[in-house]
Parts: C-alpha cells; structure tokens; sequence
C-alpha cells in the first residue's frame, strides 16, 4: 500500500517536473517568435494591413453586411446552396413555358389554316377529286372568260 | 464589433506566435506566412462582427483549420508530385535564398554566449518540437505556448477534453524525454527563461 503510494507520488513528481519543462521550452519559444527575420515582419505587417483594410471595406459597406434589410435579399441567404437551385430551377422552368407557349402558337395557326381549306373543300358544290383533276384550272379559267 | 483598429492591435500581440507555431507544423517558411494571411483575412472577412474578446480562440481554429487546408492540399500535390516525378528535375532550394531572411531582429539586451546559449537550446526544443507527431504538438501549442485552458484547446481541436489531456501527456513527456536526451534539464532551462528580457 505504502508502495503504491511512493509510486504514484513519484509520478506525479516526474509529470509537474516535465509540464514545468514544457512551459519553459513555451516560454523560450515565445522570445524565440519575438525576434523574426526582417522581411518575415515585413510580410506579416503587409498580411495584417490587408486584413485591417478588409474589415475596415466591410463595415464601410454600411447595413448590407451587418444589418437585416439588404441581407435578406444579399448575402445571407442567395449564398445558401438551396435558395440558388430553386431559383435556378424557377428560370428554367419559366423559360422552358415561355418557349412551349410560342411553340404552340405557331402550330395553332397552321392547323387552322388547313381546317379552314379543309372546311372549304367539304363545303364546295363539286367533288373534292375536281379539284385533283388536270383538266379543272383549264375548264375554270375558260369558265371565268 | 470589434474596430479596425482592435483587430490591427490584435493581430500585431498574436501573428510572430501564429507564424512560428505554423512554421514547426509545416515546416515551411514560404507556406507558413500564407497561411497566416489567410488566416487573418479569413477573421477579418468571416468574424469582424465578433467582438475581439472572441478572437483569441476564433484565429486559433480558423488557423488550425487552414494548417489542415495546406495538410491535404499537399497530399494531393505529393500524389500527382510522385505520379508525375519522371518529367520533372529536383529543384535546389538555395537557388532563391535571399540573406535577409536569416538576419534576425537581435534584442541587444544580452550577452553574446548567452545569446548562444540560448538560441542552442531553441533549436533543440524545436528540433523536439517538430519530432512531435501533429496533434501531440497541436495540444501542447495551444495549452503551453498560447495558455489556452483545456476545454478551450478541446474546442479549438474539435475534440473531447480527455484527448486533449491525452495529447498534452504524450506531448510533454515525449518532450521532456527528447530535451533530457540532449542534455537539458529543468534547471539549464530556467536559467535561460530567468535571463530573457
């Protein structure tokens, strides 16, 4: 029992001793980062000053970054993935009933006009094989003189 | 909603830290400073309306996550780099060396072989440091190098606190084992904090 409990004490010894030397390895590594290259704080300063100025554009930018009104129809929600397919899917859509639409005017006129020559034919006092035969134009127009 | 201002302020206390912390991970001078800029534009860009108090722990994930980010970009660069390894000719990395780089900002406030002494011993600690496997040296980065407490290193790490105790361990007596290995113990090393400015 004793046993068990100069172990466990050594243990716990040797763990502080080790964290104590992990925080002063820290602590030598932070002076170590305080003393860089020139060119490498160079590069950091111009990688802040980007960052300061994009911050400072964004809040320049006024209520459509950070406040409601704008955001509903801006940022926020056109970014989110399912407003845009929806929006996509309801273009499609529109455009494939626009094209349908003019599709089928097109062929109604044509239709018609064949009803109405249809219509025409039936309603005539001669046959329809009259006006297929080769002698008929000649016989009209000797008709019409 | 933290000022430009603030943010400036912020950044100026955190990026030589961020920057070393990235450049043990990477082990890339050139890939650590983008990193870090990507890291400071994506809390400017994403987080500027948080307050600075929760920046601290903001930039530290975002700047994990980026560490990431480079981790699996690398691997698929490595892949088509190995694929693609019979076309190309190696490249000698001292062909772009520019001497500024190794001139550090000196102190000035030491003597010389102290000086020496130290800067010896830094290298072996990170020397150590890089040895650690990712996230043994993720957790003692965050816990001992930027005093995170447990639960917020966990957060940062996006695991449970008793991995992080785990992580912290395995980190510290890996460590301990490497320094005492090369010669360093507790009382060489708090010679050297005690005489740092």
């Amino acid at each position: 029992m004793k046993q068990d409990e100069n172990k466990t004490n050594l243990n716990d010894e040797q763990l502080s001793r080790d964290e104590e030397m992990a925080s002063m390895s820290a602590s030598l590594l932070n002076h170590q980062a305080q003393h860089l290259s020139a060119v490498t704080l160079k590069k950091l300063a111009i990688s802040r000053s980007q960052a300061v100025n994009k911050l400072a554009s964004m809040q320049a930018g006024g209520i459509n970054q950070n406040g409601a009104v704008l955001q509903w129809f801006g940022h926020s929600y056109l970014n989110q993935h399912k407003i845009k397919s929806a929006i996509l899917l309801l273009v499609v859509t529109l455009f494939a009933f626009l094209v349908t639409q003019q599709f089928n005017n097109n062929y109604d006129a044509t239709v018609g006009y064949q009803e109405d020559s249809d219509a025409f034919l039936l309603a005539s006092e001669l046959p329809p094989e009259a006006f297929a035969d080769k002698g008929f134009d000649t016989w009209v127009v000797s008709k019409q003189n | 909603m933290a000022t430009p201002k603030e943010l400036s302020d912020f950044l100026e206390t955190v990026e030589r830290r961020a920057y070393k912390q990235t450049a043990y991970a990477v082990r890339d001078d050139h890939a650590a400073l983008d990193i870090v800029q990507d890291a400071m534009l994506k809390l400017a860009e994403k987080y500027g309306d948080k307050s600075v108090e929760e920046f601290p722990m903001l930039f530290q994930r975002i700047l994990q996550n980026t560490m990431r980010d480079f981790w699996r970009r690398q691997k698929v660069r490595n892949l088509w780099t190995t694929l693609l390894s019979s076309f190309g000719a190696s490249h000698d990395d001292s062909e772009e060396h520019d001497p500024l780089e190794t001139i550090d900002v000196e102190d000035g406030s030491d003597e010389p072989s102290a000086q020496l002494e130290r800067s010896q011993t830094i290298k072996i600690i990170e020397s150590a440091l890089e040895k650690l496997p990712a996230r043994q040296r993720e957790a003692f980065v965050l816990r001992y190098w930027e005093e995170l407490d447990v639960a917020e290193t966990a957060e940062v790490m996006g695991c449970s606190d008793g991995s992080v105790k785990t992580h912290c361990s395995r980190a510290v007596h890996a460590l301990a084992a490497e320094l005492k290995k090369q010669g360093l113990n507790n009382l060489g090393l708090s010679n050297l904090v005690l005489n740092n400015p």
